[in-house]
């Protein structure tokens, strides 16, 4: 009987050595997504309400490009597919503030469980109705320094968040059920680390530009260099 | 006598609310539940909610196509009328009251089906939808009223009434004609255009119209629609919501019920 528990205690340290229980190999994609057709121009919409406040006018921006680089500035680089569990549910909340009637930010992304903490910074009432499809997450009233209202993203997917008292007020909030996102910076860089090597298929995604996919080869150690680029968004198909 | 006659009146009352939307024996949800639902569902509510549930029903068809309120489509829709949170889902009991009382204006009570059958049909009609499976709606604790509403207090309840700008959809009188809602700004979750309420006429307001029900329907908001919730803004002042309640109820001369 001892014999046996030696043997095993033995086989066990020898498991425990080879190389089979090393870490996994991990790949870094690292990119920047850029959009080389005719930008889309700003557009300038009446306020109807507040306007004492929001000011008479409010200016929409579809896109932000960054001048020299093309890169786009706010598009959602994910892969989904990927078999890892989120490691760390327990993320701080994604804060959502009404400020100077916009939402800031205009786009947040992050995980299923994750709080979205609501503020309002402005002396007047907002309305914040965060949304996927027809079926709200919540739509609540917010008053002039009223407290900061939490709830959790319930499912994957793209929520629309808009203020119904200003119509103008518009949002997104992307969550997923995996931590291979992000989200693109000022030059339309992004970069997505602990990657299994091999083919994946890669997810942009811009509130203007819509949806497109593109496959990627993930190499076994380092980064992977992509440059993801948006058609003209004539052809895009908006999702 | 004048207890006598109290005696008759709460006899009534209960008997009525039991008769009503008590919460009646639920049946455990199993095969033979879903395969009963399923056949009264076909019978009394596929007609506008469709055969597989998705607002399609020969009759769903044409209510609602170019203005809301559109039938509730069970795979994908929120729920408007509920005891619970802002984007929970509602409770089992919140659907048996809704089947019960039905939807004034839209949708019949149907109190011909016995309780048992209402609960079946909720098992069948919850079994399309997941997330009741993963979700444990909870309804909001709703305190008593307190005393009967003083003239101050309608008063006051004008003037959150116009602070948490009701009148823009609803009117300066509560008509449903806001600016908002006459400049056809309001749309619901399908972006169909919805009317505000008309908060002169308590026979149309589909959450119901007793000062419980108002003030549910305040704390809740209605998903789906432009009514938001404002269950942040009073919680711990629940006081001043009742004076809410109260002036919404004046507006219709309607006593506290």
């Amino acid at each position: 009987m001892k014999a046996i528990l030696f043997l095993a205690l033995v086989l066990s340290a020898v498991q425990d050595l080879s190389p089979l229980h090393a870490e996994p190999q991990t790949g870094m994609l690292v990119g920047r997504v850029v959009y080389m057709g005719p930008a889309i121009p700003e557009q300038v919409v009446e306020v109807t309400r507040d306007s004492a406040f929001c000011g008479t006018q409010a200016t929409l921006r579809p896109m932000t490009l960054h001048p020299k680089t093309r890169g786009l500035e706010g598009a959602v680089v994910s892969i989904d597919g990927v078999a890892s569990p989120l490691s760390n549910p327990a993320v701080p909340a994604l804060v959502l503030t009404n400020t100077r009637c916009a939402f800031t930010p205009r786009l947040a992304v992050g995980v299923v469980g994750q709080q979205v903490e609501i503020r309002n910074d402005d002396p007047i009432m907002h309305n914040t109705h965060i949304s996927m499809g027809p079926r709200t997450l919540v739509n609540v009233a917010m008053i002039p320094a009223s407290r900061p209202v939490g709830k959790p993203l319930k499912q994957s997917g793209i929520y629309t968040v808009k203020c119904d008292a200003h119509k103008f007020m518009q949002a997104h909030i992307l969550a997923f059920t995996h931590p291979f996102f992000s989200l693109t910076d000022e030059t339309g860089a992004f970069r997505i680390p602990s990657l299994p090597p091999g083919e994946h298929q890669v997810t942009i995604w811009h509130d203007t530009l819509g949806t497109v996919q593109q496959s990627v080869t993930i190499a076994a150690q380092g980064e992977t260099h992509v440059t993801l680029e948006y058609p003209n968004h004539a052809d895009a198909r908006k999702q | 006598m004048h207890a006598k006659r109290l005696k008759y009146v709460a006899i009534l009352i209960i008997t009525g609310l039991c008769a009503s939307t008590a919460q009646a024996v639920k049946p455990t949800t199993n095969r033979d539940t879903l395969t009963e639902g399923r056949r009264i569902y076909e019978q009394t509510c596929a007609w506008c909610h469709g055969i597989g549930g998705e607002a399609d029903g020969p009759a769903g068809w044409f209510i609602g196509r170019y203005s809301s309120p559109r039938p509730r489509n069970f795979l994908k829709d929120g729920y408007k009328l509920r005891s619970t949170a802002s984007g929970d889902l509602p409770t089992d009991q919140d659907l048996f009251t809704l089947i019960t009382r039905g939807i004034p204006g839209v949708m019949p009570a149907y109190r011909a089906l016995n309780e048992q059958e209402r609960w079946q049909v909720i098992a069948y009609l919850k079994s399309w939808n997941p997330a009741f499976e993963e979700e444990k709606p909870v309804p909001l604790t709703l305190p008593q009223a307190p005393s009967a509403p003083t003239e101050t207090a309608i008063h006051n309840g004008r003037n959150l009434y116009v602070k948490y700008d009701c009148r823009v959809c609803h009117g300066d009188n509560g008509e449903g004609d806001g600016p908002e809602a006459t400049a056809g700004h309001l749309r619901d979750g399908n972006n169909l255009p919805i009317r505000a309420t008309n908060l002169t006429d308590p026979s149309a307001w589909k959450n119901g119209a007793s000062a419980h029900d108002l003030f549910r329907t305040l704390m809740t908001g209605l998903d789906g629609t432009p009514m938001p919730s404002y269950a942040n803004e009073f919680a711990g002042r629940e006081e001043a919501l009742w004076e809410l309640v109260w002036y919404i109820q004046s507006l219709s001369g309607q006593q506290r019920k």
